[in-house]
């Protein structure tokens, strides 16, 4: 068998310390490869979520500043405004960019700020224990929905591409870590959103279904099989907008 | 220098874009959205960014990412609208970030009225978000004072690593006074402590975060608490009047301060014995101008906008209780010169009760 596997980037300073089987270790080797390839590390100014995947910070060698939780809407479009050589880049998590800081990203989408966002979905908010997020779906058990998500009690789960189809942005797609051809198709979609900013076309805004073995109660391999059985289904896939 | 007749909220912007601010997000709040109004063609003039954000938290936060970038940024607000920023000013301070809010104080509890007051005092000087810091407090008393101070604020900020707050009121803010207009600084974005982004082979990459990451939380607390007891050293500001041989000392800031002047003035042509503090630093505290106070003085007075004299405690704690301590606290009212001095006559004569801590 040939040895097929690709050495780290230096990006990727040391080992992360994420939970086994999790889906932002995934992202994030993918997104410090777009940027190693396209020879924009010094360029880029990555702003933090706070949540799990604000643990980006410990294991890639990128400038990062850290707002409040959910604040990124509005830092990206203070860090572009400031220095448009630069890119401005988010890793959010769902609870972050659809909840607590929702007026933030749909109003840095609706002003078509020339930045890109990166939002993982994993259903739920996964470093404080696992409570339901606005992404939680119906009948899916969290430590905030014991019984499980109902539309009665909880209201129905949010979908961004409902709130931003019809926005003038420049790429808005979804993809999944779940198999070698999602995570092709996620590198692709990095690159392109970042290519938007690059060449000034405006907002940008990939949701990544990333898993959380820890929080789901399942093996990694089942909670992968979660994503590509329930989510991927759930979930209008691909790229909506492309200008 | 040129002399320009115009408002507080005026002055504090131009002083502040003349200071080097090239950032601005705010969203319009009175007594404050003049200086908002201001910004969004001023800036623009001077090849600076002016965002209206969706919400206070949405501009205090842009300040952050401007200020971590470089870039001298500012917000300011009133009222409810300083409340909602002060989450995001917890984070400037824990990251460091020198960063510059101005509140143009306004009466009331909630949405409260739209009129002058001076009842943010202890939310300004006391903490104001989560964790034990202060904010460096500057309050001006008249329009070149909001423009001087916001014209140095950035420099202030830059020495200590620490963000300035500049606490206004509606009267100050709105009231037209001629102002001499300072020459515009220089400022170079590209600062060593500036995220600017960091090559791979370019050395370590900056992470402008909170305290709980990457360094020792211990240490970082020793550094900080030493930070705060040298600018508690070094940045007590005040004006004092008539205070030697006082017999009734007065204590107040901003619009009430002017009032507070003009008692002494007028009490003093009468032969009444009034003296005046005026507190320029809210914090730190001037608590070096009260070590002068002449051990027969008959008591101490603050004139402040509020309904429970919140500067009081910080009155007593200067004086260590030494002296009977007073508050004439005048709720959105400005006080009459008439009825500070009167109050101060009573005190003369001992026919007040000393004022309650709340």
């Amino acid at each position: 068998m040939s040895n097929r596997s690709k050495k780290a980037p230096k990006i990727m300073k040391c080992e992360n310390k994420f939970c086994a089987g999790c889906g932002h270790s995934l992202f994030d080797r993918i997104l410090g490869e777009v940027l190693t390839e396209m020879n924009i590390i010094g360029e880029t100014i990555v702003c933090s979520d706070i949540g799990c995947n604000h643990m980006f910070q410990y294991s890639m060698a990128v400038d990062v500043i850290v707002p409040p939780h959910g604040k990124m809407g509005a830092a990206l479009t203070a860090q572009k405004r400031v220095r448009p050589d630069k890119y401005a880049i988010t890793i959010a998590g769902d609870g972050g960019a659809y909840a607590i800081g929702l007026a933030e990203t749909v109003a840095a989408a609706t002003r078509n700020e020339n930045v890109t966002m990166f939002v993982m979905n994993n259903t739920l908010y996964a470093m404080t224990g696992g409570q339901a997020a606005p992404t939680t779906q119906l009948g899916q058990i969290s430590a905030s929905t014991p019984k499980g998500r109902t539309e009665k009690d909880h209201g129905l789960d949010f979908d961004v591409f409902n709130v931003m189809r019809n926005l003038d942005i420049a790429y808005l797609a979804r993809t999944s870590v779940a198999n070698p051809s999602e995570i092709r198709k996620t590198k692709n979609a990095v690159k392109k959103a970042i290519e938007k900013q690059r060449d000034n076309k405006g907002f940008s805004l990939v949701e990544v279904l990333v898993p959380c073995p820890t929080n789901w109660g399942l093996k990694p391999v089942d909670a992968m099989k979660r994503i590509e059985n329930e989510l991927m289904v759930r979930y209008e896939m691909g790229e909506i907008i492309d200008k | 220098m040129e002399t320009k007749i115009i408002k507080g909220n005026e002055a504090l912007a131009e002083g502040a874009v003349r200071g080097g601010c090239r950032f601005y997000a705010g969203y319009p709040i009175t007594p404050q959205s003049e200086i908002l109004e201001w910004m969004s063609w001023r800036q623009k003039e001077v090849g600076g960014v002016f965002v209206q954000g969706e919400s206070e938290i949405a501009s205090v936060n842009m300040v952050f990412a401007a200020r971590a970038l470089g870039a001298r940024a500012m917000t300011s607000s009133s009222g409810p609208g300083f409340s909602l920023k002060q989450e995001g000013i917890a984070y400037w301070v824990s990251a460091g970030v020198p960063a510059v809010v101005a509140c143009v104080q306004r009466f009331g509890i909630g949405d409260g009225y739209i009129s002058a007051g001076q009842d943010n005092y202890w939310q300004a000087v006391k903490g104001g978000g989560n964790g034990d810091y202060h904010l460096i407090t500057l309050a001006p008393n008249s329009v070149q004072e909001c423009l001087d101070m916001a014209y140095e604020s950035f420099e202030l900020a830059e020495k200590w690593m620490h963000p300035v707050l500049i606490l206004s009121d509606g009267t100050i803010g709105q009231m037209m006074e001629p102002c001499t207009m300072p020459v515009m600084k220089e400022y170079d974005m590209d600062q060593p402590w500036a995220a600017k982004g960091t090559a791979i082979g370019e050395g370590e990459n900056k992470v402008i975060t909170d305290i709980t990451y990457f360094q020792d939380i211990d240490e970082w607390n020793a550094g900080y608490i030493e930070k705060m007891r040298k600018i508690q050293k070094d940045e007590q500001r005040w004006e004092e009047f008539n205070i030697d041989d006082a017999d009734v000392i007065l204590v107040a800031y901003g619009i009430s301060s002017r009032v507070a002047q003009r008692s002494v003035e007028i009490a003093r042509k009468k032969g009444i014995k009034l003296g005046l503090i005026r507190p320029i630093t809210l914090w730190p505290y001037p608590r070096k101008a009260f070590e002068k106070i002449n051990k027969n003085c008959k008591g101490i007075v603050t004139l402040e906008m509020n309904m429970m004299g919140q500067m009081l405690e910080d009155v007593k704690i200067a004086v260590s209780c030494k002296f009977p301590c007073y508050a004439l606290a005048t709720a959105q009212k400005v006080a009459p010169t008439d009825e500070v001095i009167a109050f101060c006559q009573k005190v003369m004569d001992g026919k007040v009760k000393e004022t309650e801590v709340f």
